[in-house]
């Protein structure tokens, strides 16, 4: 007691823990009912905290203003990237502006190391946590990084004494002429390997293109993968890996207009037609073509499908297409799936067309 | 070469300079985790947990690390230990943000975003007028009584807890793990007390007044 009355001290905690009544503060709970100074300070004390707390969620002004940092800045004062003065400088900011202030807290909050339990589980299910596919990109980001990289001189060979200067030149020449020749070699086959490598992850069609290896085939709930395709280019000498790198990006319409006009310029090889058959039937999956109408899109798949099967009896692929084709249209497909499976010797597609076999 | 008995330096320098298939897969042995785990935060901060998604953003960080010759990695200079994982960290988060950034600027008209966001701000400000204006005059309060504690470094900085902590929101763990604090979490909160315990008397009784002069008037808040 102070003066008669509460002190500061006990009413502060009495105004943090609500109304407990315990053996030590009956005495003066019992105190505040009676004195009406000392319930009128509780009282003062208790809007003191609300107002704070009202502060902290309403916030006082949400706008950014004209001093405010970029807002990838605070990744780096959360993760400790900047020098310790800077932090601080873009802490002190943050603390009185509500903008740049949520940032700051996203910021911290991303970078916590402790996970969720649905975090944990997410991160457990990825297949780029299994000990196999960390190797298998290692080994990719490997290839990737040397693809890039050009060999740097040692100390000794940069500390070589000069050669007389036109052995400079002609070395150069040479150096390029060989790059020159290479070059467009180096870059078809480095598309060319990524078109595949996207293909080997993930194939975005339920059809199967000739020359492109075994995908996992899209589930009806994932969209298109648009990252790796995003860095896939389509430009290539080669209009069918051309069209498959189109294809990886459902870009089919295009596709089949790159396709057509390799067909007409020539005989055209029996792996083009049936890139072609898969174009349009995933052109007959767009609602709004400008193509074709869906039925005539898959109509067409089929006549083309059916003329390759024709002309050759054993072409597995067009087997498997034509068997898609057939159930997208809701038609008896198991004769084509089941002479497929006569043909075809790799197990990962075995096991797709077992599973795609009406019971 | 054995990359497991390297320190993370050494490791990342290996990887930027000869990229052996051995050294990334160590290198993924070490910081897959912590790739994921800002990944995954950053994705459940937009929104989309889909696996697919998380996956992808995973891929697209490591070919951000790889990319132009490897010069992420090339360019980084250690000011302190661990300050790789910093870095990692920041490196995957701005791969995570643009992803989504580009994504919903492609998906929408932003002059017509931009007009809404005005005419949002416009109604609130009209309907929350009061409401801010009193937050505000609050804020001024106790900021200026924070102030009159003193404008040095010292002080400055436990302003700059006080409003992080109360204004902001952030916990004494995530305050404390702000480089140029130089505190604990138990630090922090120490300081919070002592900040709000000023705070609260010098607000609600009046500096140097308390109980002396009697009860003061009921002041509005």
């Amino acid at each position: 007691m102070y003066n008669g009355h509460i002190s500061s001290e006990q009413i502060e905690l009495l105004s943090e823990q609500g109304h407990e009544t315990s053996e030590q503060t009956g005495e003066v709970w019992s105190h505040i009912e009676n004195c009406q100074e000392c319930r009128a300070l509780l009282e003062r004390y208790r809007a003191f905290d609300a107002k704070l707390a009202k502060l902290s969620s309403e916030g006082v002004q949400l706008k950014s203003q004209m001093t405010c940092p970029d807002e990838n800045i605070w990744f780096e004062v959360a993760a400790g990237t900047l020098p310790a003065n800077e932090s601080l400088r873009h802490a002190q900011h943050a603390a009185t502006c509500d903008s740049c202030g949520k940032k700051l807290k996203a910021a911290t909050r991303l970078f916590e190391s402790e996970l969720s339990s649905q975090e944990e589980q997410i991160l457990n299910s990825l297949p780029s946590s299994r000990t196999q596919r960390q190797q298998i990109m290692a080994e990719q980001l490997s290839q990737v990084a040397k693809a890039a990289s050009q060999p740097e001189l040692t100390y000794a060979e940069k500390k070589k004494p000069r050669r007389p200067l036109w052995r400079f030149f002609a070395f150069a020449c040479a150096v390029a002429l060989a790059v020159l020749a290479v070059l467009p070699w180096a870059s078809a086959a480095y598309t060319k390997y990524q078109i595949l490598s996207a293909y080997r992850e993930w194939r975005p069609m339920n059809y199967r293109l000739p020359n492109v290896p075994y995908g996992p085939p899209p589930n009806i709930e994932r969209g298109p993968k648009g990252i790796r395709a995003r860095y896939v280019a389509d430009s290539t000498n080669d209009p069918q890996l051309s069209a498959a790198a189109l294809l990886l990006r459902l870009d089919s319409s295009k596709a089949i207009a790159m396709l057509e006009d390799a067909r007409k310029s020539g005989s055209p090889p029996t792996s083009l037609l049936d890139a072609l058959v898969v174009a349009y039937a995933m052109e007959a999956e767009h609602a709004n073509s400008n193509v074709c109408h869906p039925n005539d899109c898959y109509q067409h798949a089929l006549e083309l499908v059916t003329a390759v099967i024709d002309h050759n009896p054993d072409d597995k692929i067009a087997f498997f297409n034509r068997a898609m084709v057939l159930k997208n249209l809701n038609r008896d497909y198991s004769a084509d799936l089941k002479r497929y499976l006569d043909i075809e010797r790799d197990d990962a597609w075995i096991r797709d067309a077992n599973a795609l076999l009406p019971h | 070469m054995n990359y497991q008995s390297i320190s993370i330096e050494e490791l990342v320098q290996e990887c930027a300079q000869h990229s052996h298939p051995d050294a990334w897969a160590e290198f993924i042995r070490r910081f897959q985790r912590l790739i994921a785990s800002v990944v995954i935060k950053a994705c459940n901060e937009w929104g989309d947990m889909s696996p697919e998604v998380i996956e992808d953003l995973i891929q697209e960080t490591y070919l951000k690390l790889c990319a132009n010759n490897c010069s992420l990695l090339a360019r980084f200079q250690p000011h302190h230990p661990n300050a790789f994982l910093g870095y990692l960290r920041v490196v995957t988060a701005n791969a995570v943000y643009d992803h989504f950034r580009s994504a919903t600027a492609d998906t929408r008209d932003v002059k017509k975003t931009e007009q809404l966001d005005e005419g949002t701000n416009q109604a609130h400000s009209q309907y929350g007028n009061v409401a801010s204006a009193d937050n505000a005059i609050f804020f001024s309060q106790i900021d200026e009584f924070l102030r009159q504690r003193g404008t040095g470094p010292a002080e400055e900085k436990e302003r700059t807890i006080f409003w992080l902590y109360y204004r902001q929101g952030l916990t004494a763990k995530e305050i404390a793990c702000i480089p140029g604090m130089n505190l604990t979490a138990k630090g922090v909160e120490s300081t919070i007390f002592r900040m709000i315990t000023f705070v609260r008397r010098s607000v609600v009784s009046g500096r140097n007044k308390e109980r002396s002069t009697g009860i003061q008037g009921a002041e509005s808040f």
